[in-house]
């Protein structure tokens, strides 16, 4: 525990700015004293360095999952005022809207479990992932720069995604004001190739299952189209290259004027910013969101592409399995949002790393079928511990509602290679009733259970800190990984 | 000497390694053969089918800041080539020369297409997506050059 943390509630933490030298505003954590306490001294001080950005407002956040990452701790939130305020892109990651989507079916276990190897087998086939994957959707330079103005309404126009699938798609599908004229010839030649691809690492594509023991709130489950022994389809993945040469470009030019032209300092690199309204800070705003609808494309091409399996497998239609999406959740992304704070109505560039956008109950951009109810959230754990559904609630604006994207990692990629075999892994899971499919045997070992926090601790932390509420949990049962 | 070390303490998310080198062509070399080490797991598969050549340069005045530069640029270079051409490759040869006003640094790379030949042989490993500027440095001591880096997954 660092020495000045107070403890503001029972899941609630808070550094002052007397902490450090240059704090704008307070730090506050949301956890238990056991997940403050396994979070490593590089969060506080990653999280202090934020604080000192230019225009922060009202604090900067770490939420339950919190790690170290680059710059902003990973699970960090901050906010700046849209005026005077800067724009970071260690504050969005480099995988722009990394993020989660969650999709229902009609079948149940028993219906799946004697196809089940079938199925994992054909979806590793049919959904390209790992190193140097390649989508099957092959684009020309301008349909490419179409799909990163247009996002999931590409797609839509290709019948490639429903109206359903839009609606349930956080800002359906598409962020406004992508400028493709911002994005460089290398980030455009790096993602050209990978719509439609899962990536590697800690993405996946993963079969699961809803235990009845494991519905924390029935009602809200039926309201998601959930039910006892469901089988359900939840993959994780982001922009790719695309995003990744995005934030890579703009990080060096920020570097660049950041303290000539704006006379700007920050305590870390990797929180290299400029003022949102200046000319570097719009342009960043653009290509940002250009990968944030290249990833939405992504997802929605991947669903396509599940759907297509689910269908040569079970000799049915998509529609008649019922694979209809819950919701599409992005977790690294910088939003204009307005926030009621102190009596006043605050416009500001709220940055989510590895942090999920929670809105809760009534909110107006919540699509029609979730606005009495909140926003779905999705926390996604390990491929060995299962992952979560949740809502935003009213009492997330404690945090400008948003709320925690997953479990975090406790253990290094290296030890867990030196930890783990992926192929006994592999066998084991298959023992205890996970088939997973793998580009990689060292790539599995990396993924490891034991690698990763305590989801259950995780998701029980986020609900009793009034960031989101419980709906269910899942049981993987089926993986694919690059 | 190790051409490359795995590091466990800088990063729980990502792969970070330390890189070494007598001269500043064998750390560069050495950079690069770490970064192939994460993506293909049985590097000596590689084979020579595929060839890249690329010059870099740093208008960097400081020389230690101008190597810096160019190794990230270097790097993220073979990232590039990872996923716009689908190749992974290895240095076949690198050459650096220091010109009025600039750096310049001429790769030769060599390797080949990760899918199909790769990825049948089941020899891939983990994707890195970029080359962060985390811990991202280079040092010199009289008879080592050593570099630190941190690759996003």
């Amino acid at each position: 525990m660092i020495e000045g943390i107070t403890r503001v509630s029972e899941n609630l933490w808070e550094i002052p700015t007397s902490f450090k030298s240059g704090m704008r505003v307070p730090a506050r954590i949301f956890a238990s004293e056991k997940l403050l306490k396994e979070m490593d001294d590089a969060v506080f001080d990653q999280l202090t360095n934020v604080a000192c950005l230019p225009g922060i407002f009202p604090y900067a956040f770490c939420m339950p999952d919190g790690h170290s990452g680059y710059g902003f701790p990973i699970g960090g939130v901050a906010a700046t005022d849209a005026h005077d305020g800067v724009i970071s892109p260690g504050g969005i990651g480099f995988d722009i809207n990394c993020g989660m989507r969650l999709v229902t079916t009609t079948l149940t276990y028993r219906d799946v479990k004697p196809r089940l190897e079938a199925l994992v087998n054909r979806l590793y086939q049919r959904v390209p992932a790992g190193v140097g994957s390649s989508g099957f959707i092959k684009l020309s330079r301008s349909e490419f720069l179409e799909v990163a103005e247009q996002g999931a309404h590409w797609c839509h126009r290709k019948g490639l995604a429903t109206d359903d699938d839009l609606a349930r798609t956080e800002d359906r599908g598409r962020a406004d004001g992508a400028d493709s004229s911002r994005v460089s010839q290398h980030a455009i030649e790096r993602g050209i190739k990978q719509i439609g691809t899962l990536g590697s690492g800690n993405h996946y594509l993963e079969i699961q299952i809803v235990k009845p023991e494991n519905v924390f709130d029935s009602r809200l489950a039926q309201a998601f189209g959930l039910f006892p022994d469901q089988v359900v389809v939840m993959f994780h993945c982001g922009s790719r290259g695309f995003g990744h040469q995005v934030a890579s470009d703009y990080l060096k030019t920020f570097l660049r004027v950041m303290g000539p032209k704006y006379h700007i300092e920050v305590a870390d690199r990797e929180l290299a910013c400029t003022p949102f309204q200046s000319p570097e800070g719009q342009a960043y705003f653009a290509a940002m969101k250009c990968a944030i609808n290249m990833s939405f494309a992504n997802r929605q091409i991947i669903l396509h592409r599940i759907r297509e399996v689910f269908s040569e497998i079970f000799g049915q239609s998509p529609a008649n399995l019922g694979l209809r999406m819950v919701y599409d959740v992005a977790h690294n992304t910088a939003k204009l949002e307005n926030h009621l704070i102190g009596g006043r109505i605050r416009s500001l560039v709220v940055h989510r790393k590895g942090a999920t956008r929670a809105l809760g109950p009534g909110d107006p951009a919540l699509p029609e079928a979730f606005r009495s109810i909140g926003q779905p959230v999705i926390i996604g754990g390990s491929m060995e511990t299962g992952s979560y559904l949740l809502t935003g609630v009213e009492s997330g604006a404690q945090a400008l509602f948003s709320s925690a994207h997953g479990s975090g990692r406790t253990m290094s990629r290296t030890r867990a290679k030196k930890e783990f075999r992926g192929k006994d892994l592999s066998e084991d899971m298959r023992r205890r009733g996970i088939y997973v499919r793998s580009v990689s045997y060292s790539g599995l070992a990396e993924e490891a259970g034991k690698a990763y926090k305590d989801i259950d601790e995780v998701a029980a932390i986020t609900e009793a800190a009034g960031l989101s509420h419980r709906v269910a949990k899942f049981t993987p049962i089926g993986n694919i990984k690059g | 000497m190790n051409r490359f070390q795995f590091r466990d303490d800088l990063t729980s998310a990502d792969v970070a390694f330390d890189a070494f080198g007598s001269t500043r062509e064998e750390l560069f070399r050495n950079a690069a053969a770490a970064l192939l080490k994460v993506m293909l797991d049985q590097p000596e598969a590689l084979l020579e089918k595929e060839e890249r050549r690329f010059a870099l340069r740093s208008e960097l005045g400081d020389e230690g800041e101008a190597t810096e530069e160019l190794l990230h640029e270097f790097l993220q270079r073979l990232v590039y080539y990872k996923d716009a051409d689908e190749i992974l490759l290895a240095v076949k040869s690198l050459r650096f020369e220091k010109k009025p006003g600039e750096t310049l640094l001429e790769v030769d790379a060599v390797g080949e297409k990760i899918d199909p030949p790769l990825k049948a042989l089941g020899a891939l490993g983990t994707d890195v997506k970029g080359v962060t500027q985390h811990h991202f440095g280079i040092t010199r001591s009289d008879s080592q050059w050593k570099a630190t880096i941190v690759l996003d997954i």
